[in-house]
């Protein structure tokens, strides 16, 4: 009997040894790495104890502010418009890394930035009202407002910017999230709505439709596909091509046919400039095959194949690089199909390098830095990504989206009195499931003011019969009627 | 033969005369292990002042009584001790005729509790009574150890293989009950001290490696049949990441391991400012996570002296076990001290990211009625093998 309790109580010394090891390891040897984790309380004192800039809108709405609190933290993060801007502002959790608006411009917000001026200096001296910088965003709340209203339940997005500055107007992605329970300083809160947003799914709430993910753009790439086509030199507007009934692929049996499971016009041939107004599938498919590298060019100009220069960062959207023996394909991606996928934020880059004349404007969120305490603003001056195309091409282009607008395939987008420049896209995506809806646009044609792009994933409620004409199209008219009256163009 | 036999015979009477009688001219107070006592009320004392540190700030920023975790706790600690009075008043060779009973009183609840019971964090075991939440599966633990000892101490420690498969069947369907709650880290408790009993009771090593062989079986089947959810996995297996992801399930051990590595050797002091403790980081501080609020108030030499005292009382539990005057008494006290010794380890363990996060709760320290009021139970039966080891057997 001796021998086995004697058995019994060396292995239960065995557990306690374990634990009193560990204990020696982290109370002892590591203990002063872990005092110095992020995560560790003091750190997060001192990240709450400087009044943290408000972010305002440029039509003067916070957005994210400090409150005082009367806790050990003196001020707390909120998100007074909750949802609307989640994706934009992102949030800053008690524990972990900030994101959005609030990473991307930390240093300005917590007065921690590089320049420090006089009255900074002068602040830290007296130990006075040390706070961080306001940072206004180019967003429209009224604008933005409105992109929410039109998505309504559908899974989407809408962008809306300004072509020549490139500054965002309105940038909404449904679903969103509430970023207040994510900057709770109840941990036990934060986390349990964090999960309640399935955080490790790609089509959690927490990732941003219009910035953070791709999907096939379907017939708004053609707005690309006939940029690239000028640029080759090889065709114009009225450049001719055959109109078949279906296109037969190079290599395969296989055949690429219209939406309409028929020819285009039935004369037995079509020029670039139809084509791209009726969305003639067979034209952009043999332009695909005929001048793939110019369009793979093109697509890297307009900002393909990396992450977009925009301050919060984007996903990158995707143009293959196809090889010979895989030539169907190529036919495809003239249609932005197979293998091509966009965030709804570059395809708002195309339309945008369209009214901008051929330069691909830095699409951005900052309007300007506000120090408060100094009364200093800095403001940054726009820049572009480079020239996709030529201004000569980049107007023809524009008159083709323009006759989409008026007898095309975007009727829906026409608006009163000014001339609206569109492309539609009803983009097939898996098998078996409704069709994309897309919409590209910008108005007025002769001076743009606003481009617009959106994206309702599955074609949203209108399901099976969803097309980029009946349901985006009329997405993208609100906002830039809306627009038209805000700023009084 | 009935239930009865199956644990052996109840003693009622020992030499004529009525137990109860006997008992209170005989089973002399004496004979008590005050040093047991001492021991267990040292830790309950030093638990109740750690609930407090980790209740006592968040409850008065919530404008609460900042005693009323500590208030409630108490409260256990007086039920516990009646308890315990109640339990070693009586021999337990005569609890051991009730063991039938309660055996299957307790199967009958842990089965009720999956039907009844209620859902906090994806297990289902507790009972609402209103004022108070019952946790089932904290009393079976003793239950447990009293009905496989009664069986085993039957065979008196020369086991055949029916044996063994006898006395992991009695242990087998609670464990059962209680993994499909889902509450892994008990279940773990119960395979454990079912082992140290198998041990006690002289299980070949023949019967430990056909039991190796169908555990890993098991675990074969539990991964390949998705038995358990996936977040059970990535629970238990989190633990094994060294640079857990603040905003994952690594975030509960994160914060835990933090609060304790800033404790330091000296601590931050009982209540200062500024710790996680005092500010609400660790999760479920005060229950299963008590052992952060000793790490960093206390520091090392606050964790140390903890340890020692669970293994001063490990020690005074084995010790009662070699002094039993039966095989039951020792197959008793063995197991609680297993039980004891294996929590204190998966608990503790936890918080210093050794062991998986499950909810296991450290004894006699973390916050909670039916683990308290079981570990209560456990002292009384210790005190009473202790007390009556000179008894005729």
């Amino acid at each position: 009997m001796e021998r086995q309790i004697r058995r019994v109580g060396i292995a239960l010394i065995a557990l306690f040894l374990a634990v009193f090891v560990q204990l020696n390891y982290v109370q002892i040897f590591a203990a002063s790495d872990i005092a110095n984790n992020g995560a560790n309380s003091r750190a997060l004192i001192k990240k709450y104890s400087v009044k943290r800039g408000s972010i305002v809108t440029i039509d003067e709405v916070e957005i994210a502010r400090s409150v005082a609190t009367r806790g050990k933290y003196k001020y707390k993060r909120t998100y007074p418009e909750g949802e609307l801007f989640a994706h934009i502002t992102g949030y800053l959790p008690f524990a972990g890394e900030a994101t959005g608006v609030e990473a991307a411009f930390n240093d300005d917000l917590s007065g921690e930035g590089g320049t420090l001026s006089m009255q900074d200096l002068q602040d830290r001296l007296l130990g006075s009202g040390e706070r961080g910088d306001d940072v206004m965003l180019s967003i429209d709340s009224r604008l933005q407002e409105i992109a929410r209203d039109s998505l309504g339940e559908n899974t989407g997005a809408i962008v809306a910017l300004d072509p020549t500055t490139g500054e965002i107007r309105a940038m909404y992605s449904n679903p969103s999230f509430d970023p207040n329970p994510l900057a709770s300083f109840n941990t036990g809160t934060a986390e349990d709505y964090y999960q309640t947003l399935d955080p490790d799914s790609g089509t959690s709430p927490l990732v941003a439709v219009a910035t953070r993910r791709t999907f096939p753009p379907g017939s708004t790439f053609k707005v690309l596909t006939a940029s690239a086509a000028l640029e080759s030199g090889r065709f114009q507007p009225d450049s001719t091509f055959p109109d078949p009934n279906e296109l037969e692929l190079p290599l395969t049996n296989q055949t690429l046919t219209n939406y309409s499971n028929t020819a285009c016009t039935g004369s037995g041939q079509i020029d670039l400039f139809t084509a791209l107004r009726i969305s003639c599938d067979t034209t952009f498919g043999i332009i695909g095959l005929r001048v793939p590298d110019d369009i793979r060019e093109m697509a890297g100009r307009m900002g393909f194949n990396e992450s977009l220069p925009l301050e919060i960062g984007t996903a990158v959207s995707r143009f293959p690089n196809i090889p010979d023996d895989e030539e169907p394909l190529r036919a495809y991606a003239g249609i932005g199909q197979g293998e091509v996928a966009a965030t709804t934020l570059q395809m708002a880059l195309i339309a945008a390098a369209v009214a901008n004349g051929g330069d691909v404007p830095v699409p951005r969120l900052l309007h300007r830095i506000i120090d408060a305490s100094a009364g200093t603003v800095s403001e940054p001056e726009p820049e572009t990504m480079g020239e996709a195309m030529s201004a000569q091409n980049a107007n023809d282009v524009k008159r083709m989206m323009v006759a989409v607008v008026e007898s095309g395939t975007g009727t829906n987008a026409r608006i009163e009195g000014i001339e609206v420049a569109g492309k539609t896209g009803t983009a097939q995506s898996a098998e078996g499931a409704n069709p994309h809806a897309w919409f590209i646009a910008f108005a007025p044609a002769n001076d743009p003011q606003l481009v617009v792009a959106v994206f309702v994933q599955n074609g949203g409620s209108f399901g099976a019969e969803a097309t980029g004409g009946l349901v985006a199209a009329p997405m993208a008219k609100a906002l830039l009627e809306a627009d038209r009256r805000l700023r009084d163009w | 033969m009935g239930m009865q036999g199956i644990f052996g015979e109840g003693v009622d009477r020992i030499g004529g005369e009525p137990v109860a009688a006997r008992m209170a001219k005989k089973a002399p107070l004496r004979h008590l292990d005050p040093t047991l006592l001492i021991i267990t009320f040292t830790l309950v004392a030093y638990g109740a002042l750690m609930v407090y540190s980790a209740t006592a700030g968040k409850q008065e920023s919530a404008g609460l009584d900042p005693s009323a975790f500590l208030n409630r706790q108490l409260f256990y600690v007086t039920i516990g001790f009646f308890l315990l009075l109640a339990v070693s008043f009586f021999d337990y060779r005569h609890i051991r005729s009730f063991t039938p009973i309660i055996y299957g009183a307790t199967v009958i609840t842990l089965i009720a509790v999956l039907i009844v019971g209620e859902e906090r964090n994806g297990t289902k075991g507790w009972f609402d009574l209103g004022v108070y939440d019952l946790q089932p599966a904290e009393i079976a633990k003793v239950i447990v150890i009293l009905a496989v000892a009664a069986f085993l101490a039957e065979r008196k420690t020369d086991l055949g293989a029916s044996d063994v498969a006898g006395a992991l069947a009695i242990a087998g369907i609670p464990s059962f009950l209680i993994f499909v709650q889902p509450d892994l880290g008990t279940m773990m408790v119960f395979v454990v001290l079912t082992l140290a009993l198998l041990v006690l009771g002289g299980a070949k090593l023949l019967h430990f490696a056909a039991l190796f062989a169908v555990g890993l079986v098991a675990i074969v089947v539990v991964f390949q049949f998705d038995v358990i959810e996936d977040y059970q996995i990535t629970r238990l297996t989190s633990f094994l990441d060294a640079t857990p992801d603040v905003r994952s399930e690594g975030y509960n051990q994160a914060q835990s391991l933090i609060a304790i590595g800033s404790g330091g050797v000296r601590g931050k002091g009982f209540r200062s400012p500024d710790t996680q403790t005092t500010l609400d980081f660790v999760p479920e501080q005060h229950t299963d996570f008590i052992f952060t609020a000793v790490g960093e108030q206390l520091g090392f030499f606050g964790s140390a002296a903890l340890l020692l005292l669970f293994a001063l009382l490990i020690w005074r539990a084995l010790r009662i076990a070699t002094m039993s005057r039966d095989l039951f008494g020792t197959l008793v006290a063995g197991g609680i001290a297993a039980m004891w010794a294996f929590q204190v380890f998966l608990n503790i363990g936890m918080t210093m990211g050794i062991m998986p996060i499950t909810g296991v709760p450290l004894p006699f320290l973390s916050f909670g009625g039916s683990a308290m009021l079981a570990n209560f139970v456990a002292v009384g039966l210790l005190l009473n093998i202790h007390m009556r080891r000179f008894l005729r057997a």
